[in-house]
């Protein structure tokens, strides 16, 4: 099982960080390897949400079917893998806390790339850094997504 | 009012390829300064579905409102301008055609710029490139989308 941990200071209100984080709207924004997301019930998250993604490895497309599992206003937002996806397992938990100068993230991503999903001839240690390097660019654009300005605003 | 046009050979079926142009959750895969899609209503592209689409200038957020106006499946579709952010006018139409190696895709795009949504806080000459690149590499990525291979689940019950 892979871990990827990161925290990051993003320079805005926890409001806007949950704003991104509950919007499925944002999802392929976020990781760069994700090209569409499906939920249902529709909407914005909630616990139980079933969420089905189309990705892309190298060059295939592949399936990722995850559900909200719990979340805190403005505190905490996990996420869990589901059966019969290109992960075995997954969990994605966002913690969020308000500092001076804007929002604490800290993130924690813990995977495991199924190999039975993929079947031979597949190179299992690329795909674990490509999804380990998506988990890593996911902080990085939850910063630059919730720190966008509306013109009004500036 | 500028113009650009593109066209590109995709190695992939015109259903794979319309499968991505008729699926509004790709926009923003599409654009590379989309970070949003809200279609309304939801679901496949259809005459008269709404687009609220936010894209970011820089670290300024816009917004972008289109409508669907023309949907022939497998075969064309259209979307413009609907009043309001970013452009006084935007339309763009995409045309596929079946080759011998998979689909021709052509893309026409027509837009003007609102100055007065400008004038307030971006710099036109900036925001002008942006949309150039953005639209110019909008052909690009449908290819790229489009030639992905299926899902190794599809590729085992073959």
């Amino acid at each position: 099982m892979t871990r990827v941990q990161v925290s990051l200071l993003v320079e805005a209100g926890p409001e806007a960080v949950w704003d991104v984080l509950t919007d499925p709207n944002y999802i392929p924004k976020l990781y760069p390897d994700l090209l569409n997301a499906s939920v249902d019930p529709p909407g914005r998250a909630a616990v139980g949400q079933n969420r089905k993604f189309e990705a892309r490895a190298g060059k295939r497309l592949i399936e990722i079917k995850t559900r909200v599992s719990e979340m805190v206003p403005l505190k905490k937002f996990a996420v869990t893998g589901r059966r019969g996806s290109a992960l075995d397992t997954f969990l994605e938990t966002v913690e969020l806390e308000k500092v001076k100068g804007g929002t604490l993230v800290r993130i924690l991503f813990e995977f495991k790339v199924s190999e039975a999903y993929f079947g031979p001839g597949f190179d299992l240690f690329a795909l674990n850094q490509a999804a380990k390097l998506n988990e890593e660019l996911f902080a990085k654009n939850l910063k630059e997504l919730s720190e966008l300005q509306d013109p009004k605003g500036r | 009012m500028p113009r650009i046009e593109s066209a590109v050979n995709i190695e992939a079926p015109t259903s794979v390829v319309w499968g991505i142009l008729a699926d509004s959750a790709y926009v923003p895969k599409l654009f590379r300064d989309a970070v949003r899609v809200e279609a309304s209503p939801p679901g496949r592209s259809a005459v008269g579905q709404s687009y609220d689409l936010t894209a970011k200038v820089g670290r300024i957020r816009t917004h972008v409102f289109l409508e669907v106006v023309e949907v022939e499946p497998g075969v064309s579709i259209a979307t413009r301008q609907k009043p309001g952010g970013l452009f006084r006018s935007f339309r763009q139409r995409t045309v596929l055609e079946p080759t011998r190696l998979g689909t021709r895709a052509r893309t026409v795009f027509e837009y003007e710029l609102s100055r007065g949504y400008l004038g307030q806080v971006l710099n036109a000459i900036v925001v002008e490139r942006l949309v150039k690149d953005n639209l110019r590499s909008y052909s690009y990525t449908l290819k790229e989308l489009s030639e992905l291979l299926p899902p190794p689940s599809e590729r085992k019950t073959k």
